[in-house]
Formats: structure tokens, sequence, C-alpha cells
């Protein structure tokens, strides 16, 4: 009977089936990001004057700022996964933060864009402001699904919709969250110096 | 019901392949040189570094996962309990 059950059941893997995709998916992002910064790098390249003249210059202690904030948002959903093993508040309460840490760094990139789109940067005005757009628009695309997530996580940590002993159950939200996070600085490090 | 033969199956795929062929005939050439456009040093370096990053990164990507699973079935295999000591074993009456 119990080698019967082992036949069946077979190896299993160390990770829940929901971490070990968000980590597959997590790979064919990362080449996604590595593909479009490839390509930054190449226009970079082949242009003399990076900025262009006559384009306006990016705001790099503005987006510092909010680079400061999601890199802290990566921290609180850290803690939110640690909090999790201690009891559904504690754990909400993280989430929460971190929710506010990305809508404030949408936020700020959101009022960022409007002033450089103002200032006469869109994606046809040239090379460089196409690069941006696509590069920075990826990113906060990809922290608006994040956000997303995040929220109907933390509604169902409100709720208790994760039941006990599933320790890992914000493991997979917490890969993603710190990939968005991650990816952020190698961008503002490579498109706004 | 109509039987295809072996030989018209051969026939009928060698067509598909002559058509293939002469479609090449009038194919204008391709330009698939993404450097082309600029001969500096900076962008034959900057094509070249990127090539390789883009080589290594699945690479890379699998190893720190197989790592990270590696480390997490390692850490979950449960250690063997103490080795029984002569004196906690029942003693048996001769």
């Amino acid at each position: 009977m119990e080698s019967s059950r082992a036949v069946t059941s077979g190896p299993s893997l160390p990770v829940s089936n929901g971490a070990f995709a968000m980590a597959l998916f997590i790979a064919s992002e990362a080449m996604f990001f590595t593909g479009l910064i490839s390509a930054f790098v190449v226009l970079r390249a082949q242009t003399l004057d990076w900025p262009p003249a006559g384009q306006p210059r990016l705001p790099v202690v503005a987006t510092g700022f909010s680079t400061f904030l999601l890199l802290l948002s990566g921290w609180s959903m850290f803690r939110a996964r640690l909090m999790s093993r201690q009891g559904r508040g504690h754990s909400a309460k993280w989430l929460t933060l971190t929710a506010v840490l990305g809508a404030s760094f949408l936020l700020l990139q959101g009022a960022e864009w409007t002033r450089m789109i103002q200032f006469g940067l869109t994606t046809t005005s040239s090379l460089y402001g196409g690069t941006f757009y696509v590069l920075v628009g990826a990113h906060g695309l990809h922290v608006v699904a994040a956000l997303a997530a995040l929220l109907i996580v933390r509604a169902r940590v409100v709720r208790g919709g994760y039941s006990e002993g599933r320790e890992d159950a914000l493991l997979p939200m917490t890969m993603y969250w710190l990939f968005v996070v991650a990816v952020w600085p190698v961008l503002y490090a490579l498109v706004y110096f | 019901m109509r039987v295809t033969t072996h030989a018209e199956r051969l026939l009928r795929t060698a067509l598909f392949a002559l058509c293939g062929w002469a479609v090449t005939l009038f194919a204008r050439n391709a330009l698939a040189c993404s450097v082309c456009i600029s001969a500096t040093e900076e962008t034959r370096e900057a094509y070249y570094g990127t090539t390789i990053l883009l080589m290594l990164l699945p690479f890379l990507i699998l190893a720190t996962f197989g790592g990270w699973l590696y480390r997490l079935s390692r850490d979950s295999v449960p250690s063997p309990g103490p080795p029984h000591e002569p004196s906690q074993l029942p003693e048996v009456d001769a």
C-alpha cells in the first residue's frame, strides 16, 4: 500500500506550484527586460550626443526619490511575508504599506511623464524620447500589474483566505514584487545617467 | 477513395520544395546587421556586450533558480535521529 502511494505521488517540489510558476514567469520577464535594455544600449551607443540637443533633461533627483520609495516598498513586502507567519493582521499592515509606496512611485512617475510631455519629450520627438517611454513605460505597466495583484492578495489576507499553515502563501507575490523593485535601479542607472 | 502512393507523395513534396526554392530567386537582399548604420567602436562593443549578456542570461537564470530549489530541497530533508544506545535497548532475560 505504502509502496503504491510512493509510486503514484512521485517526487514533489520543495516550493509550491504557485512559487514555481512565478519563478518561470520571472525568468521570461527577465529576458524581456534584458532585450529592451540591450536595444537601448545599442541605440545609445550609436548616438554621439546623448541626450540629444534640444531635448529636455530627465529629472534625476525627483526620480531618485521615487526610486527610494520603490526600494522601501521592496523591504516592506519582504516584511509582510515574514509577518504572514505571525498573524494576518501584521501581514495586512505591511501589505498596505507596500501598496501605498508602490502607488506613490507610480504617481510620481506619472507626474514626471506629464512634465516631460509638456517640455516636448514624446515617443516621436526623438530616439531619446522613444527609448525612454518604452523602457520606463514597460516597467510602469509591470508596477501597475503588481499593484493590482498586491491589492487582491491583501484583500484575501484580510478576509483570512489563506489557511493556517500555508506560510508561503505570500511567496509568489513577494517574488514578483521584489523582481519589479530590483529591475528599476538598473533602468534608472541606464536611462537617467 | 483514391489511395496516394509513396511516389506521388514524394513528387508532391519535391514540387513544394521547388516552389519554395523558386521564391528565393525573386527575393531581394535583406540587411540584418543591427550595427551597420554606425561603424563606431562604441556601437560594436555595445552590440557584442549585449549579445553576450542575452546569451548568458538564460544560463544565469537557470543556475539561480536551480540553486534555490536545490537549497530548499536540501534543507527540507529531515535530519536522521540520534543512534540507539545500548542502554536504551530493552533487557532480555536469558
